[in-house]
């Protein structure tokens, strides 16, 4: 079974080659290589003339999994904005502005 | 060359240079995929690269043996005749007592000579004052010779300025002198060969960019450098380094003759970054 983390980086190589996805995984550099190591020992990834590329394997393992990097919901991929979050108004309250700080 | 194949490439160049034995090498390479990350253009960041397998960090253990090394290369037939050496730092009469590498350097040289057979028959002094290179205290005899000793030398503009005031106070002529360093840069070990001195260094260092490439590719290369160096608040006074010296390399500190980018801290959008060699004291996170 792949982890999430392989997946992840076989999506990055396929897609766009940017590490940032996985350093919010919580991975170092360092991590980084390693991981990128270890598939191409599993002949997931294939590293030729400097270059990462997917293998029949590393594709198929991807094609396969790639739903464990999907976000499954709204509440996963979209954080909650909590700084513009104001206390739910009863539908008894009556506003009244201070006539101070109205400004027309 | 996308970040991901740079700081794969990065690894691969760390292992080959064994950087990771080194102190901190982990800070190093974080710094160094930082910095490909925070590049645009995938020549920048293949420039970068190409740069860094070209470059030397010599590590504070590593002195001993650059020392060493560079007084072993000394021509056998010279040592023979010799009785005396006089060991004096590279450093500007104005620095004099100043803590400096020059120095520092000659400190440990006695305990040196047991490594060094063929110097065994010579006595080294070491001399660290001007006032005592004068003529009304030294008179430098035929078998008597002044290896000047610096751990980096780069524009040789402190190199020349030594020689120069030694010159005034006393009657040296070029040929009493020897030249001694762990890393130089190719263009003054050339220029000061040509004026008759010997000069020997564990580690020659081409120009990074304008001795490796050549036209059309150097002026693209040189491009390059131009952009990656805007990212330098105050690059300017240091591009390509001091007196455009187009140096790789880190000793105990990063001289600034080096390509600014690896030792001065630099800018992407609001946020600041240290630099893979980082000169600063203080460590600023992303």
């Amino acid at each position: 079974m792949a982890s999430k983390k392989t997946i992840l980086l076989l999506h990055i190589i396929k897609h766009h080659r940017n590490v940032d996805q996985l350093k919010r995984e919580g991975l170092s550099y360092r991590e980084i290589t390693i991981l990128v190591s270890e598939s191409v020992d599993s002949d997931f990834l294939k590293y030729e003339h400097d270059e990462l590329e997917l293998t029949e394997l590393g594709e198929k393992l991807y094609q396969e999994n790639k739903g464990l990097i999907k976000k499954q919901s709204k509440k996963e991929w979209i954080q909650k904005d909590e700084r513009s979050k104001i206390p739910k108004i009863s539908k008894d309250f009556i506003f009244l502005p201070n006539q101070n700080e109205l400004n027309f | 060359m996308e970040a991901i194949d740079a700081i794969m490439k990065l690894n691969k160049i760390f292992k080959s240079k064994n950087w990771v034995e080194k102190d901190h090498d982990e800070f190093v390479f974080d710094q160094f995929c930082t910095l490909f990350n925070n590049l645009e253009k995938d020549e920048e960041r293949k420039l970068i690269v190409e740069l860094t397998e070209k470059y030397s960090w010599i590590s504070f253990t590593e002195y001993q043996g650059s020392i060493l090394n560079a007084l072993k290369l000394v021509e056998e037939i010279k040592l023979q005749n010799l009785k005396k050496i006089y060991f004096f730092p590279i450093i500007k009469p104005e620095d004099e007592g100043k803590i400096k590498s020059g120095p520092y350097l000659l400190y440990p040289l006695k305990s040196y000579k047991k490594f060094l057979p063929m110097y065994a028959h010579i006595k080294f002094e070491i001399i660290t004052s001007f006032d005592f290179m004068s003529k009304d205290n030294l008179t430098l005899n035929e078998n008597e010779k002044i290896f000047l000793m610096d751990d980096y030398i780069g524009s040789g503009e402190t190199l020349k300025f030594c020689i120069d005031h030694l010159k005034t106070i006393n009657d040296f002529r070029n040929q009493d002198f020897s030249i001694i360093s762990i890393a130089t840069q190719k263009e003054i070990y050339d220029s000061m060969k040509q004026m008759g001195i010997s000069y020997y260094s564990d580690t020659i260092q081409n120009k990074g960019i304008s001795d490796n490439y050549s036209e059309p590719e150097l002026s693209g290369k040189i491009s390059v450098m131009k952009e990656i160096e805007r990212m330098i608040p105050g690059g300017n006074h240091f591009s390509f380094g001091y007196g455009d010296s187009e140096a790789l390399i880190t000793l105990i500190r990063t001289p600034d003759n080096t390509f600014p980018i690896f030792w001065k801290d630099y800018r992407k959008g609001r946020n600041k970054f240290n630099a893979p060699f980082s000169r600063d004291e203080s460590v600023t996170n992303g």
